[in-house]
């Protein structure tokens, strides 16, 4: 069992090779592990703080437009709402005000 | 119009290349074919530092050669081409290095490098001990340099450097004592030479470079960020240079044409905005230049009905050529490639531009086609051509061989020219009126802060109120990140375009006259 893996990590290093660019191309810049590699890293550095606040202020909007939509919509009193007058015939416990599908 | 090298090889050449390389696991034959055209005669070397005054009194004449005999990453690439092809095999791959990459500290003395044991030889026989005690032995270069503390009348005689600091292996001082006595001094390079001294060794050591393989051209619409070099490097679709010393060493290349093009594209860093250092008179100079660097799409294409007509190549003079003409040309296409369907011509030009290019010899003849017998490259790819003159300008100048020059064109490059250097500033006191006249930019570099001031203030004494200041005198963004030692002053450490300014003859406007 252990020759075996050893063969297919051989043939998936030789596969994801990254100058081996005929049979799948892979960037350098991410190691095998597909963690940013540290060229990355460093030119993404001038922008690192800018992204964080524009990233924080895109969320921030949406979860308050979420906040303010369902805290807008979740009230428990409906005082306001206008119940039409019960039925003469009989009410049933339970009846709902709304007409019936029949 | 013109077709990137890189999608030239059609798909079948691709697919049979990729066959044998999956049959014998050769992972890297394939790329260095297809893209990349290597020079191997052309090795590169950079004796471009300057040699002191040997006298107090006589100044030394003509030239700033140092000998700094640094390696040659060619041949060091092409080991690494050799013994990549053996890659497969784990075992041979450590037995063909010199040197481990947590084996690359050695005193210079002590390297097993003969090449690095020779440059300590050379060093000792050359230097002399920076303690303040010794007598001066020539005139100080600069406010920092260590002759600046020296008397010249009283002291010991001058004594050549002897002893090597245990902390960065570079023959320093004279004698222990004088070390331990100015340690505080050295210890301000002590670092520096330390890396140096690693990174010389690195170069040495026969490891596989992959930060001297270049890409090729990209799609116009992928723009380049030039912020810094990370940036550039990612943007511009290099593999990406993890280690700084990796970094270090490509950068020391790269340097030169991505100077150029990092003040002649209109993505440049420098703007004229406050502290851009860019004036208005150098965005006037630099906009006449990117419209031609960066044309109009006129609907050409390869074929019969494609055919349009094309400007002339942007010319770019690069004058007092040193080290700079001899880098390999894949560096100097990267130049071309910042610029897509811009056809270039590099220009080396002065007395000293055939340095380390020792296998082009015996040069041209000088015919009426070719009357300044000028080395020329015009078969590396078809937007790029290099010529060399060995000359000076003013020579070439008086003749009127680049007649006219066009200011939307044109450009002169000056790589540490040393305007102000004692040593070399005589020379150039005829061609900076000249270059002036052209009213064509001209973009100077310096190897030091000191250096690039000294440079600046030279020519506004020489030519006074005749020039406008295009880019204020700073550092460079994309200097070499590298420092070099000068084999005949190891205290003087110099990193290879620090400081970046432009210039360019005056401008005169017509105005109206007031008339009552």
């Amino acid at each position: 069992m252990a020759v075996k893996e050893s063969y297919v990590e051989k043939v998936l290093a030789a596969i994801y090779t990254s100058r081996n660019m005929g049979i799948l191309p892979r960037s350098s810049y991410y190691d095998e592990h597909y963690k940013q590699s540290a060229a990355l890293i460093r030119a993404r550095r001038p922008y690192l703080i800018k992204n964080a606040i524009t990233g924080i202020g895109l969320f921030g909007f949406c979860i308050g437009v979420y906040a303010f939509t369902i805290r807008a919509v979740s009230q428990d009193e409906f005082e306001d709402v206008k119940v039409p007058d019960a039925v003469q015939q009989s009410p049933r416990a339970g009846a709902s005000t709304m007409p019936s599908a029949k | 119009m013109r077709v990137s090298p890189t999608s030239y090889t059609c798909q079948r050449c691709m697919h049979t290349l990729h066959q044998s390389m999956r049959a014998t696991q050769r992972s890297t034959l394939a790329r260095v074919t297809l893209g990349q055209r290597s020079f191997s005669s052309t090795q590169y070397n950079q004796s471009s530092l300057r040699n002191s005054p040997q006298t107090a009194n006589g100044l030394a004449k003509g030239k700033r050669s140092g000998s700094q005999a640094s390696a040659q990453p060619a041949t060091s690439k092409n080991v690494s081409l050799e013994f990549r092809r053996s890659q497969s095999t784990a075992t041979p791959k450590d037995e063909r290095l010199l040197l481990k990459p947590n084996n690359l500290f050695h005193k210079f003395s002590d390297s097993p490098s003969p090449d690095m044991r020779r440059r300590a030889a050379f060093i000792k026989q050359n230097a002399s001990c920076p303690h303040p005690d010794h007598r001066q032995t020539r005139l100080p270069m600069s406010p920092d340099d260590p002759e600046a503390r020296k008397s010249t009348t009283s002291g010991l005689p001058p004594a050549h450097v002897d002893f090597e600091c245990p902390d960065c292996g570079i023959p320093v001082y004279c004698s222990e004592e004088h070390w331990a006595d100015d340690y505080a001094a050295h210890l301000e390079i002590c670092d520096t030479l330390r890396e140096t001294n690693e990174d010389d060794h690195d170069l040495r050591s026969g490891r596989f470079f992959p930060e001297f393989e270049y890409p090729g051209s990209q799609i116009e619409e992928a723009m380049i960020n030039m912020t810094n070099w990370d940036t550039f490097l990612f943007t511009r679709e290099f593999n990406a240079i993890n280690h700084e010393r990796s970094l270090r060493q490509a950068t020391r290349l790269l340097t030169y044409p991505v100077t150029i093009g990092s003040v002649l594209h209109e993505l440049s860093p420098y703007n004229i905005k406050k502290g851009g250092r860019l004036t208005v008179e150098g965005l006037k100079s630099l906009s006449a230049l990117r419209y031609t660097l960066h044309p109009p799409r006129t609907g050409g294409g390869p074929d019969v009905k494609g055919i349009r007509p094309a400007p002339p190549p942007v010319r770019i003079f690069i004058l007092g050529a040193r080290a700079e003409s001899s880098l390999p040309r894949e560096v100097w296409v990267q130049l071309a490639h910042l610029f897509p369907r811009v056809a270039f011509h590099l220009i080396f030009i002065g007395p000293e531009s055939m340095a380390n290019r020792d296998a082009e010899y015996p040069l041209p003849e000088r015919t009426p086609a070719n009357p300044f017998g000028a080395v020329v490259e015009d078969r590396l790819t078809s937007f790029l051509k290099i010529s060399t003159f060995v000359e000076y300008y003013h020579t070439l100048h008086k003749a009127g061989h680049f007649y006219p020059y066009d200011p939307y064109f044109d450009c002169f490059m000056l790589f540490h020219p040393g305007l102000g250097h004692p040593a070399s500033s005589h020379e150039w006191q005829e061609t900076i009126p000249q270059l002036l006249e052209t009213k064509v930019p001209i973009l100077v570099t310096g190897y030091t802060q000191y250096d690039m001031e000294r440079d600046s203030d030279w020519v506004k004494k020489t030519v006074g109120g005749e020039m406008d200041i295009l880019l204020e005198p700073g550092e460079n963004r994309f200097r070499s990140l590298r420092w070099d030692l000068n084999d005949h002053d190891p205290q003087d450490i110099s990193c290879g375009n620090y400081g970046l300014w432009a210039f360019r003859g005056k401008r005169y406007e017509t105005t109206k006259k007031d008339v009552q």
